[in-house]
């Protein structure tokens, strides 16, 4: 069973680096949050041919894993969930966009395989910078920060309630999974045939739980407003991050960074 | 009086009745066991009494009537444990959750932060303070889903089964602090040797209606009458545990 416990262990991982005290974690969560917005918009406006000038994104997922002390691996790993996803897209691109773009090495180059390469990097990328949000700041800092920037609270609120479970529902996926290998006669996962029944009674044992969420919350007087707390002040270095964020991000997708160097030399 | 129960009935959407014409007063203070066999109407008196299911009659907690319009000044008079604690802890962290009800309340920042405090500390949890619950062992839990409820200042307090998930050291830290507490406590529980200890009146129930109400010592050690409302005497009960 240690390989599904591991897997609930691992869930909250990245967010347990966000409790470090380097100077990216005690940065602002609010230009945290509008420079990552910056780079989600900047990488995801590209077309779906461009790659080169992608490159120079990668440079914020490098610096800012390196500042804030946090593994590549424990980002990476995370980001090769989301890869299978895209590649599927991609894969179907180079089929149906056989056009030639250049000759590399004798091989033929379709704009279908740029377009693959390009949906990678910018699945990467994309991942990554919000994965590195994730990772210097916690969840409690971006939900407030969030109700400050007037999003809707149910929005708010449903994204920290699903934080929170996700564990609990693994939880009961987990104690479900264990009952099911120790009568199971060796079989570690429920056969095809049986993951309707395993999946039905997820969904219901989710529901009883939700209902009594709510009522817990009912019972503390909860009702969908609007909580704004106090806003904490932005100092210089919170303002001097913002500022290099927001340019670099900009300039990044205006100036085709690799391709201008290659012209230097 | 601060819980007053008239002809109090509660019956489930499926026709099921739970409670029938109930008649129950507490006083301020004080602290009561209420005992019964699985299905003899703990949980759903419980649930009543802060407007979670429908109840049917007259219903005064610390003088107000319960009604629909009323059932958030209610709330803020009676604060409810429930049975698992995950139920009740769900924001990103325990400081969040013990939070959440003042923030309700629209209490501001500050004095929240000086009440989420003082409650970490009364219940010697300041260490949880930014730690999510998902990892928390079961008496942490339990002892955080305590404080989110006095965090909101009630004046009773409600504890579904509060023994469940504890081990033997978790479970005497509760009984300590619940003893220190001074709130009304209304204690729902099969663990009788806690509902011994903490409180000194039990109310026992059989299908829905109070078969017994009196000293805790008294009901609980009375074999014939346990065995007649469906549960074992305490001293059977020590016995098998």
């Amino acid at each position: 069973m240690a390989d599904v416990r591991s897997k609930l262990d691992n869930l909250y991982t990245l967010e347990q680096f966000s409790a470090g005290s380097s100077a990216v974690h005690r940065l602002h969560p609010l230009v945290k949050i509008l420079v990552t917005v910056a780079y989600l918009i900047c990488i995801v406006s590209f077309d779906r041919y461009t790659v080169t000038a992608l490159l120079p994104y990668l440079l914020y997922v490098v610096i800012m894993l390196g500042i804030a002390d946090i593994p590549y691996n424990v980002v990476f790993k995370r980001v090769l969930i989301a890869l299978p996803f895209c590649l599927f897209i991609g894969i179907s691109n180079m089929f149906f966009d056989r056009q030639v773009v250049f000759e590399l090495f004798g091989m033929t180059v379709t704009a279908g395989m740029v377009s693959l390469i390009s949906i990678l990097l910018k699945t990467i990328l994309c991942v990554s910078v919000v994965l590195i949000l994730i990772a210097v700041t916690p969840i409690a800092s971006i939900s407030k920060q969030l109700r400050q920037l007037r999003v809707p609270e149910i929005f708010v609120s449903l994204l920290e309630m699903t934080y929170r479970y996700i564990g609990v529902l693994l939880e009961d996926a987990i104690a479900m999974i264990t009952a099911y290998r120790l009568r199971s006669n060796g079989r570690k996962w429920p056969k095809l045939s049986e993951i309707g029944f395993f999946i039905g009674q997820l969904l219901l044992r989710s529901m009883d739980r939700a209902e009594r969420v709510y009522n817990a919350m009912k019972c503390r007087c909860y009702s969908l407003q609007d909580r704004v707390s106090k806003q904490i002040p932005l100092k210089l270095s919170d303002w001097v991050f913002f500022g290099i964020g927001l340019a670099s991000a900009i300039v990044f997708r205006f100036v085709n960074v690799p391709v201008l160097l290659g012209g230097l030399f | 009086m601060i819980i007053d129960i008239k002809n109090w009935s509660v019956i489930h959407t499926d026709g099921t009745k739970a409670i029938t014409n109930m008649n129950l007063q507490i006083e301020a203070g004080e602290k009561v066991a209420l005992v019964g066999a699985n299905g003899a109407g703990k949980s759903s008196l419980i649930t009543s009494l802060v407007g979670i299911v429908d109840g049917v009659g007259t219903c005064l907690i610390a003088g107000i009537e319960l009604k629909k319009e009323k059932l958030d000044e209610i709330r803020t008079k009676i604060g409810v444990v429930f049975q698992n604690p995950d139920d009740q802890l769900f924001m990103p962290t325990i400081y969040d959750d013990i939070a959440f009800g003042p923030r309700n309340l629209g209490v501001d920042e500050e004095t929240i932060k000086h009440r989420v405090e003082d409650r970490l500390r009364l219940l010697e949890i300041e260490h949880l303070k930014d730690k999510t619950a998902l990892r928390l062992s079961g008496g942490e839990k339990r002892m955080a889903a305590m404080a989110t409820v006095l965090s909101m200042k009630p004046e009773i307090m409600v504890l579904d089964e509060p023994t469940a998930f504890l081990d033997p050291k978790a479970r005497r830290k509760l009984i300590r602090i619940l003893k220190d507490l001074p709130h009304t406590m209304i204690i729902a529980t099969h663990d009788l040797s806690f509902a011994a200890e903490l409180c000194s009146r039990t109310v026992l129930l059989k299908q829905g209606e109070i078969f017994a109400d009196g000293k805790s010592e008294a009901i609980l050690q009375d074999d014939e009458l346990m065995e007649a409302a469906d549960v074992e005497s305490i001293a059977k009960y020590l016995n098998y545990k």
